[in-house]
């Protein structure tokens, strides 16, 4: 004698091979619903901090300088920026040191600036002609546009830039071009600018793009002000406050967009399990007929449909954080961060939902009497 | 006959049905909703983005600007060219006057306190109704231009303040004044002196920290006397450059007639400074590229990740009504099996069944666009506080979709229609 637990296994088993095909698109719903939520769950959970990133093409945001104008900062203020911020949250840092000097006889502000640093610290910066040299290059210079046209240099022509009676005689790499001062300045390499301004290791401005809000920024101004004497660090507040405002309206357009598109694939998601159940009435008919009692015939079913739940709903969330993958990989160009706590409330959800697109149909034919639905329709 | 099975089947089955067409109303819904905003989140988020301040300035031509050191000017007295002031009306009289949103006029002079501190004095307006002939409504002035600087206290009241006073931090911190102090400062050359009373107090953790800025009119009586300003920051809606922009840029005389009218006509920030340039004679503006080109790079990855969002939801209501489909057809094969037995071909059969889906894709269609429509101006209202424009060139697009998906969704299921032995489905299971 079969006991009536071994019956229930075997009616279950039974019921989910011989069903197979049926079942499989059951559960091809459930993971297809699920991957969809656990995908734009996933991307919206971390679309402020990719986009906050992306935010950084507005440059520098935070500036070192020093508190007093008689003191200078040294290359140990670039040492402590590097010490204080973590390196994913350092986008750039640059070292600026200033200077007065002549070029043709006109007077004109010489920078001095890592070349390397450009790139990442201020990517607006636009190459007019030529290309900006590497690090390493010496005796090549950056010319602003407006003082290139004015003085009519074109690239490749050598300079002679004069400081305090010291000369250089630099190449002109690159013309370049952002709207602002440096349209009016000439770049050396930062070594090239201390020799000509005879201020050894010394840095006017330290310029840093950091991904963060203001208070974190706060946080590592007050920590590069410890660090470093007689400095003053300070976010750049204008560009944080408009990062923080545009950030908040991207987050809740995906927030909105998310919210609707995981709100929807629930309800489609219930439809079609509603649709696949609800032939089942005259299986549920027939077992009542048989002398199962209502709890009988309900178990059975919410026992298979929770099987086919977990199962679609793993499947849709391995699948979906593939998908969110893909997603943050086309459009941002770097991995997703998954977070594992985001599987509960997602499998839970499918699980519910998957639940409820059982026991509504199923309710419904509870009431019925088997020989009505037996006879046919 | 079809017709009569075809309205048979729709409603004897009524509650089968509806799920299909709910189904692909909800999925026509996202589509429309999700393409509508797609499409109209540039234009929002532009507008979002200007917060980020001017985009454009406009500078004379002849000037050798000048010298700039740490962000102060080395010989702030020395006679230079400047934009005169009666010129400024005709920025908003350019071919993208709309796409204008705000100007703010810039004149530099400095000042001594009383204590013999030299300050950086900064002539502009603040917020002032500026009538011009394209709108009456228009206003003009740094605070227009830069809405979210940082500020404690408030902006002045150009109207109602006639020396109202906006103080960067750093000075105020020098000086120790604040919002509701009166700050007198002297002319450098030794004028009368000004009280300037103070409004508010800004801290950018830029530049603008050292200025004092103060009402242009102020600002004359301090320095020149000329109806002439040095800038004018100009800040204005413009689209992400293309190849065309950027062939415009660095050789505009090689484009073909009709590339230059294209460019011209559409609101590069190059075309629009172009534009700016031709009304003000002697002027130059310079697009900022700290802002433009950041603004290009921001609304190109928003508009991306709309589309990939788009598509991966389309492609999922898609997948949805084609499992709807399979269960539907699995579900009739008796049906399907008594039709062939009464001589139907597969033909005829597939012909019912696919108009029975498309007429599901059609009326779910119709449902899910009116939806999506108010869902879209919903979303737009909550959070840009603006109506989004629908475009109506979406709508045969969603309503093609809607039936494309729910026919494509159908035709492999479909195909087992072709399978179905009227002999072996009609004897039982």
């Amino acid at each position: 004698m079969r006991g009536p637990r071994s019956y229930f296994w075997t009616l279950l088993s039974r019921s989910l091979i011989e069903r197979k095909a049926r079942i499989i698109v059951s559960m091809l719903t459930v993971a297809l619903g699920t991957s969809v939520v656990a995908a734009f769950v996933t991307l919206y959970s971390d679309v402020e901090t990719k986009m906050s990133r992306e935010l950084r093409a507005y440059g520098a945001n935070f500036v070192v300088k020093s508190a007093a104008p008689e003191v200078s900062l040294h290359d140990d203020a670039l040492a402590a920026l590097r010490a204080v911020i973590p390196v994913e949250r350092l986008v750039g840092a640059q070292r600026l040191v200033y200077g007065a000097g002549t070029l043709k006889d006109v007077r004109i502000v010489i920078v001095g600036i890592d070349f390397d640093s450009i790139e990442a610290t201020t990517p607006f910066w636009q190459v007019a002609s030529g290309a900006i040299p590497g690090g390493a290059a010496t005796g090549a210079c950056l010319l602003g546009k407006d003082v290139a046209g004015r003085l009519r240099i074109e690239i490749g022509g050598e300079l002679a830039v004069e400081h305090d009676g010291r000369a250089q005689r630099p190449t002109v790499a690159a013309i370049v071009e952002t709207g602002g001062a440096e349209d009016e300045q000439v770049f050396l390499p930062i070594e090239a600018a201390r020799a000509l301004f005879a201020r050894p290791g010394e840095i006017d401005l330290l310029a840093a793009s950091i991904v963060g809000d203001v208070a974190q920024a706060d946080r590592f101004a007050r920590e590069v002000e410890q660090r470093v004497r007689r400095c003053r660090a300070e976010p750049i507040r204008k560009l944080s406050r408009s990062e923080g405002e545009v950030l908040t309206t991207i987050g809740s357009v995906v927030y909105v967009v998310v919210a609707f598109i995981v709100l929807s694939t629930f309800v489609c998601l219930l439809i079609s399990l509603m649709a696949t159940v609800s032939e089942r009435r005259k299986e549920a008919a027939l077992m009542k007929a048989l002398g199962a009692a209502d709890r009988t015939v309900g178990v059975h079913f919410l026992a298979e449909v929770m099987v086919t739940g977990l199962v679609g709903g793993l499947c849709g969330l391995v699948a979906g954080y593939g998908l969110a993958h893909l997603m943050a990989r086309t459009i941002f160009g770097t991995a997703v961060t998954i977070h594992g706590w985001l599987a509960v409330p997602v499998l839970a959800s499918s699980l519910i939902i998957t639940l409820a697109g059982a026991v509504i149909p199923l309710k419904r034919v509870a009431g019925i009497p088997p020989a009505m639905v037996l006879k046919g329709e | 006959m079809i017709a009569r099975l075809l309205w048979a089947s729709l409603w004897h089955d009524r509650r089968r049905k509806s799920y299909a067409v709910l189904n692909v109303a909800l999925g026509t819904t996202l589509a429309t909703a999700l393409l509508n905003l797609s499409l109209d989140i540039g234009d929002k988020m532009n507008q979002e983005l200007r917060g980020f301040g001017a985009n454009l300035v406009v500078v004379p031509r002849s000037t050798d600007g000048p010298l700039r050191l740490g962000g102060l000017d080395d010989d702030p007295l020395r006679k230079r060219d400047g934009i005169p002031l009666a010129s400024l009306p005709r920025i908003k009289e350019i071919f993208w006057q709309h796409n204008i949103v705000s100007f703010a006029p810039l004149l530099e002079s400095r000042a001594k306190t009383k204590g013999g501190d030299v300050v950086t004095i900064v002539g502009t307006w603040f917020d002032r109704a500026y009538p011009v002939a394209a709108d009456d409504e228009f206003r003009a002035g740094i605070a227009r231009v830069y809405p979210l600087w940082p500020m404690s206290g408030r902006w002045p009241d150009d109207a109602a303040d006639p020396r109202g006073t906006v103080l960067g931090a750093e000075v105020a911190r020098k000086l120790s004044v604040g919002p509701g102090d009166v700050l007198p400062v002297i002319p450098l050359d030794g004028g009368e002196t000004v009280n300037l009373a103070v409004c508010g107090v800004v801290r950018t953790g830029a530049d603008e920290d050292e200025r004092v800025f103060v009402p242009l009119e102020v600002a004359s009586l301090l320095g020149r006397h000329d109806d002439l300003v040095d800038r004018v920051l100009v800040s204005a809606l413009t689209m992400p450059d293309n190849d065309l922009a950027r062939r415009a840029r660095h050789a505009r005389e090689t484009l073909a007639t009709r590339e230059y009218d294209v460019w011209y006509c559409s609101p590069f920030v190059d075309a629009v400074a172009y534009q700016i340039e031709e009304v003000i004679p002697g002027a130059r503006v310079k697009p900022i590229r700290q802002i433009t080109e950041s603004e290009g790079v921001v609304i190109r990855k928003i508009q991306f990740l709309m589309a990939v969002v788009t598509v991966v939801a389309l492609s999922c209501s898609a997948l949805g009504v084609f499992s709807l489909a399979g269960t539907m057809i699995a579900d009739r094969k008796k049906e399907i099996g008594l039709c062939k037995a009464l001589g139907a071909g597969n033909g005829q059969v597939m012909l019912m069944f696919l108009a029975e889906i498309a007429l599901a894709g059609l009326v779910g269609g119709v449902l899910g666009m009116c939806l999506g429509i108010g869902v879209c101006e919903g979303i737009s209202q909550k959070l840009f506080g603006a109506w989004a424009s629908v475009k109506l060139g979406t709508v045969p697009v969603v309503g093609l979709l809607s039936i494309v998906v729910s026919l494509t969704g159908s035709l492999i299921p479909a195909r087992l229609i072709l399978r179905v032995e009227p002999s072996v489905t009609l004897s039982g299971e």
